[in-house]
């Protein structure tokens, strides 16, 4: 015959019980969204994974003449001529130099694909999709046109670009 | 029944200038000949200097000793154009012909440029003049 549970026993129990409620399981079938985190001067942008499709460190980009000051040029990817655009420029950012650091993303988009000049690749991350909300209203306006959510992460607010509505919008 | 692609031959020959320290080929196939200014300006030819040309004001260049008259064929047949020491005859083959990329194609100012024509690590813009002339000439 058992002995009756303790007041003791009791709250153990209670506080097991409490403590697995709050330690709550990650929903192992939450949608996640892969994105490529990069930097443009003091801010922090993110591109769909899916709309990536290499990264590649910045080589010499040959100038076209007659082009828009966001196009900067063309380079050979393995045989493939692909266009390079300057990313500071399209978003009305200060220009940058290129350095070390300096990354060429290229992206597909409104059915064409680019390559993208950036200052740096932070991070490439899965983040859940609850995590991407609606960009704020606040943006500027060079930027707002081409953002399609945010996402806050430990080393600042990340506004997710998204090639479709960028590439499209230069190509009208 | 063989489509006009399948036609396409298996290479293009390009006689190579430079210009704004921009390299450029035009297709041989389409120059009626190549003359020294003097030469041109005896025959009467309707002269247009590079940016004219090709629609893009940045590539001003002196004319020198080495400057030569393409003339050109077809719908601008009496039209020269200055260019500074063309230098090279150049066999393209197709599969490093490509046309530019579609957010250039889109936005590029001029339709003097069709396209890239690779050797080793470097780019040839592809001049067409007589697209530029003749679309400016309907404009």
């Amino acid at each position: 015959m058992t002995d009756a549970p303790s007041e003791l026993d009791l709250i153990i129990d209670r506080n097991a019980l409490s403590g697995s409620a709050d330690k709550r399981i990650a929903d192992l079938d939450e949608p996640t969204a892969k994105l490529v985190v990069v930097r443009l001067g003091e801010g922090l942008f993110a591109f769909p994974g899916r709309q990536v499709r290499e990264i590649l460190h910045c080589s010499e980009v040959f100038l076209v003449p007659g082009c828009p000051d966001y196009v900067q040029g063309i380079i050979n990817i393995r045989g493939d001529v692909d266009s390079v655009l300057n990313l500071h420029r399209v978003l009305g950012m200060t220009d940058a130099p290129v350095t070390a650091d300096s990354r060429i993303v290229v992206g597909l988009g409104a059915g064409i694909r680019s390559g993208l000049r950036v200052d740096s690749v932070e991070d490439v991350l899965d983040v859940a999709e609850s995590c991407i909300t609606p960009p704020l209203l606040n943006l500027p306006e060079a930027v707002r046109d081409y953002v399609s959510g945010q996402v806050s992460l430990e080393r600042g607010a990340v506004a997710v670009l998204n090639l479709d509505l960028l590439f499209g919008k230069l190509l009208s | 029944m063989i489509s006009r692609l399948d036609q396409a031959p298996a290479c293009v020959e390009l006689l190579l200038f430079t210009a704004g320290g921009i390299r450029f080929g035009v297709e041989c196939s389409r120059i009626a000949g190549i003359l020294t200014l003097p030469e041109a300006q005896e025959k009467g030819l309707s002269i247009l200097d590079l940016p004219a040309a090709l629609r893009l004001a940045c590539l001003q260049e002196p004319v020198c000793a080495a400057s030569r008259v393409i003339v050109l064929k077809g719908g601008v047949a009496s039209t020269g154009v200055i260019i500074n020491g063309p230098d090279e005859f150049f066999m393209a083959d197709a599969a490093d012909v490509s046309p530019l990329p579609a957010l250039l194609s889109a936005t590029i100012s001029t339709p003097a440029i069709r396209g890239v024509a690779r050797r080793g690590d470097e780019f040839i813009l592809l001049a067409d003049f007589q697209r530029a002339l003749l679309t400016k000439a309907c404009a």
